[in-house]
């Protein structure tokens, strides 16, 4: 059933208005699971698993115990231009969390959003890497509420979930505020920014389908990958180009280096010159490369998981 | 009037980006005061008056008005990068400088932008930043100061030697806790957010009145020789004093009838929103208190609860 979560009048004849698809199981009473995505425009991956996970829950009702609400576009201005931020004010709707209900238009989003998944047993937020960066599939947990949701993060078969700080100018994201509220967040990357790939797409619903039939909500058998390595801050070590120009890669992203190996050079494609070599400072998992490939000095080009090799 | 190179980033595809400062008076002195302009692309406002503070000081230093023990360093632009492309934010990640303070020397790129600037200013006396808000309007001029503690009283008391029409408190939120008024605070230092009335478009007369604001409060501060004159006595007030006036029910053209600074009475019509077809008036805002326009919403085209006016209280 779509109903609406919030809705506001635009200037010229329209309405800016945000949906779910509330999928009733009917094997009975059960949890209610939130499965979000779209906060930002340009992450399309989400949009895969929206429409893949409510077929396949819509094919076996039977099996479900409870709800499953799904909101395939939290901004829907930005998806439809597919534009990161909220267009016209070009903000980030993922830093305006918990918003405030009494607030601008985009901060009463933001509160509504929040009201409406408030009280759920888990939610799942789907997003995309940085569209300058190529990752492994991942969950993303901050530090203070790692031990309520790593049993969680870890079915969701992604290849890593990754345990991180979170500094306090960063923390009005929508799982930091549900979070807080004691709803179980989880925040997951994968494939590409504006891509959608299918692959991934279909481990992520089978891993969502295995989070809800452990809070015991799923009676159908789902697909378990190998449960992904968890790191901490400590395990990840960042790599930057120290001088501006070209980066061109020597590496796979995903491959395994040892310290000293060539990640890449910088070049100067008006001079035909390399300008720097950018060379691995450890060994272990090449697990973010860059894809944009202009870069200034301290722009990350890769990110590498020591301990792998 | 030194002119001095305090940041250089080589930049792909571009000149080097250079942050420039210009420094007044004994380099060694031990009280200072540092004055950053524009630190996002478009606060043209800002850099233009940083400009002209460079400008009126330089005509003060030749007329011998630096005091002996004192030094400015005035940084009109410090993001030319993003202001040559018209970019708010910076151009590759659309980070903000302005929540990056006190930055990294081996960090991402605008945190070793940040760290540029901050290694600059960070053991002056006194700070002012010119700063813009994010919200799209225009504002009465006033001075800003974060409430961090001790040093954040003692700038309060402070701020009123501007003689701008107000001095409005605010109690950082997390996000604010990057920011370079914040930063310098933590850091020692008295900082002071001045705000113009406008941000990517110059407003010549309020631009006159903070280079005026900036000369009053050197002067009280004996950075400056001579008499203090004009301004204004400062209304003071937290920010969680302003009234927002919302479009409530409706979205459509915004017909304003107030402009910073206005009068206004409780129950006084400030605008209307037109339907965007017929041009029918679709809600009346209406003033919910006494007090004094402090921000005005400037773009024609309004969304539902968007907040067009904010009205100080009358104090």
């Amino acid at each position: 059933m779509i109903q609406t979560v919030f809705a506001a009048t635009l200037p010229v004849g329209e309405r800016l208005v945000v949906h779910k698809n509330r999928i009733e199981g009917r094997g009975g009473k059960g949890p209610r699971i939130a499965v979000v995505t779209g906060i930002h425009g340009d992450e399309l991956e989400g949009q895969y698993v929206a429409f893949e996970l409510a077929q396949r829950l819509r094919e076996r009702l039977g099996d479900l115990r409870g709800v499953v609400d799904i909101y395939p576009a939290l901004n829907p201005l930005g998806m439809s231009a597919a534009s990161h931020g909220v267009p016209l004010f070009d903000l980030d709707l993922d830093r305006t969390f918990p918003g405030n209900p009494n607030g601008s238009l985009n901060e009463a989003l933001a509160a509504a959003i929040v009201a409406d998944i408030k009280g759920a047993n888990a939610c799942v937020d789907i997003q995309a890497p940085d569209a300058h960066l190529r990752e492994l599939s991942q969950v993303r947990v901050e530090e203070q509420f790692s031990r309520q949701l790593l049993p969680l993060a870890q079915l969701l078969n992604t290849q890593l979930v990754w345990v991180h700080s979170n500094p306090a100018t960063q923390r009005a994201t929508l799982a930091h505020a549900l979070n807080t509220l004691r709803t179980r967040t989880l925040t997951v990357e994968i494939g590409e920014s504006l891509h959608i790939t299918a692959d991934s797409g279909n481990w992520l619903c089978e891993g969502i389908l295995r989070l809800v039939e452990e809070l015991g909500g799923w009676k159908s058998s789902s697909i378990a990958l190998p449960t992904p390595r968890v790191v901490h801050d400590d395990d990840v070590i960042s790599v930057t180009s120290e001088a501006p120009g070209v980066f061109l890669p020597h590496v796979e992203h995903g491959s395994v280096v040892r310290r000293g190996d060539l990640l890449g050079v910088v070049a100067d494609p008006l001079g035909a010159d390399i300008l720097r070599e950018v060379l691995a400072p450890v060994g272990g998992l090449v697990f973010s490369l860059r894809a944009q490939p202009i870069v200034y000095p301290g722009t990350m080009v890769a990110r590498i998981l020591g301990g792998y090799a | 009037m030194r002119r001095l190179t305090l940041y250089k980033l080589d930049v792909p595809y571009r000149e080097s980006m250079r942050i420039e400062g210009f420094e007044f008076g004994n380099p060694d002195a031990s009280v200072t005061c540092s004055i950053v302009g524009s630190t996002r692309g478009d606060e043209v406002q800002q850099a233009y008056i940083g400009a002209c503070i460079v400008n009126r000081l330089t005509q003060l230093e030749e007329r011998g008005r630096m005091a002996n023990d004192a030094r400015v360093l005035v940084i009109p632009c410090a993001n030319p990068l993003s202001m040559n492309v018209g970019n708010r934010f910076w151009p590759t990640d659309r980070t903000d400088i302005n929540r990056l303070f006190p930055g990294a020397v081996h960090g991402t790129t605008t945190e070793r932008v940040a760290a540029g600037i901050f290694s600059a200013v960070r053991d002056s006396t006194y700070g002012i930043q010119l700063a813009s808000f994010n919200q799209q309007g225009d504002f009465i001029p006033h001075i800003r100061v974060m409430r961090t503690g001790e040093i954040s009283d003692e700038a309060l008391r402070l701020a009123v030697d501007f003689r701008m029409p107000c001095v409005v408190e605010r109690v950082p939120d997390d996000y604010d806790k990057g920011t370079l008024n914040y930063v310098w605070q933590t850091w020692g230092t008295h900082a002071f957010s001045l705000y113009s009335q406008t941000t990517d478009r110059i407003d010549h007369t309020s631009a006159n009145k903070a280079v005026a604001a900036t000369t009053r409060f050197l002067t009280a501060r004996k950075i400056l020789r001579g008499r203090m004159s004009g301004g204004v006595d400062s209304i003071s007030f937290v920010d969680t004093q302003l009234v927002n006036v919302r479009t409530e029910e409706s979205a459509g053209y915004l017909e304003s009838h107030v402009k910073p600074g206005d009068s206004v009475k409780r129950g006084q019509e400030l605008g209307v929103v037109l339907d965007a077809f017929d041009a029918h008036v679709r809600e009346r805002l209406i003033a919910p208190t006494d007090g004094v326009v402090f921000f005005c919403r400037v773009k024609d085209l309004v969304q539902q609860r968007m907040v067009v006016f904010r009205i100080a209280p009358e104090l």
